[in-house]
C-alpha cells in the first residue's frame, strides 16, 4: 500500500463513526455506464459517503473484470469527461443521498482509480465499520 | 371547407392542450431515461403529447426506459420522476428540458437532487465513440412551450 493510499485510508477510518457498515447503495447499468446510489444514515459523513461509493465501484469494477474505474457527479460530468474530486464529495448532501455515473476502465488514466487498490484500503471501512486506531 | 378547416383546427388545439399519443416518424430520436421516471409529456411548436406509462418500467426501475421524439425541430420535455433512497428520503421530482432532437440519434436524461435538495435535469447525447459514451448536447436551451 503506498503511503498516500496508507494516509487517505486512515483519514477516512477516523472520520468515520462506528455504525459506518448500515450504508445502502444501488446500481444500474446505463449504456456504457453505471448509474451508483448511495445514501447512509443521515448521522454519517461525507467521509463515509465517499468511502461507500469508492468501494461499491470498486468491487462494481472486480465484478466486471475491470481494473479501474472513474465517478462522475453526473451524465454533462461524464459527456465533458471531468472525473469526481475530493471536493466535490465535500459538497454531496449526505443527508439526501446521491447519484453518480461509474465508467470501468481496462487501463489507468488521469484520476482513475485502482479497484484492487480501493477494495484493500475500504474493505473493512466501509463493510465491517473497522478502525484502527480501536484495534487492539 | 371553411367548417372543415375550422374543425381541423379546432381538433389540434384540443390535441395540443390534452396531449395524444405520438404517432412515431423514421426520422425520430430515441430518448432514454437513467431510472427513476414515472411518466412524462412533451411538446413541440405545434402539439403536445403524453406518453402513458410503461407499467414494468415503472414496477422495475431496472428496466431502461425509452421515448421516440419528433426530430429537426424544438421539443420540451416535462417529466415527473420518483427517486427512493430509502423509505425515509423519497423525492418526487417535476423537470423540464428542451432541445432539438436530430434523426436517428439517442439521448440520455437523468435527474439528480442537489446539495439544496431541489432537482435537476441533465440530458446528453449518446457517442458510442466518446470515452464515456456520452458527449454534451448543444442544442440545450429553455423551455419553448
Amino acid at each position: 500500500m503506498s503511503l498516500q493510499r496508507l494516509i487517505l485510508a486512515g483519514a477516512l477510518a477516523l472520520a468515520l463513526p462506528s455504525h459506518a457498515a448500515t450504508a445502502i447503495k444501488d446500481v444500474k447499468q446505463v449504456g456504457v455506464l453505471y448509474k451508483l446510489k448511495v445514501w447512509v444514515p443521515s448521522f454519517d459523513t461525507q467521509a463515509f459517503l465517499r468511502a461507500t461509493a469508492l468501494y461499491r465501484s470498486a468491487t462494481l469494477a472486480a465484478e466486471q473484470k475491470k481494473t479501474f474505474f472513474q465517478l462522475y457527479a453526473g451524465l454533462e460530468a461524464a459527456a465533458h469527461d471531468q472525473p469526481m474530486s475530493a471536493q466535490m464529495f465535500e459538497r454531496m448532501p449526505v443527508q439526501i443521498g446521491t447519484t453518480m455515473f461509474v465508467l470501468l476502465l481496462d487501463a489507468p488514466r488521469l484520476n482513475a482509480h485502482n479497484a484492487a487498490d480501493v477494495i484493500a484500503d475500504l474493505h473493512q471501512v466501509v463493510e465491517d465499520g473497522y478502525f484502527p486506531e480501536a484495534a487492539p | 371547407m371553411k367548417r372543415g378547416a375550422v374543425l381541423a383546427a379546432m381538433l389540434a388545439a384540443a390535441n395540443c392542450m390534452a396531449g395524444g399519443t405520438y404517432p412515431p416518424s423514421p426520422t425520430d430520436a430515441t430518448l432514454r431515461y437513467a431510472g427513476g421516471m414515472a411518466q412524462h409529456t412533451f411538446c413541440t411548436a405545434t402539439a403536445r403529447y403524453t406518453e402513458e406509462p410503461d407499467s414494468l418500467s415503472a414496477l422495475f426501475s431496472r428496466v431502461d426506459r425509452t421515448s421516440r421524439l419528433p426530430s429537426g425541430g424544438r421539443v420540451t420535455l416535462s417529466s415527473a420522476w420518483d427517486i427512493q433512497f430509502n423509505q425515509h428520503r423519497h423525492f418526487h421530482c417535476t423537470v423540464r428540458i428542451s432541445f432539438v432532437p436530430q434523426a436517428g440519434a439517442s439521448y440520455l436524461t437523468d435527474v439528480r437532487i442537489n446539495a439544496a435538495g431541489n432537482c435537476e435535469a441533465e440530458l446528453v447525447r449518446e457517442d458510442p465513440s466518446a470515452r464515456a459514451g456520452v458527449v454534451p448536447e448543444p442544442s440545450l436551451g429553455p423551455p419553448s412551450c
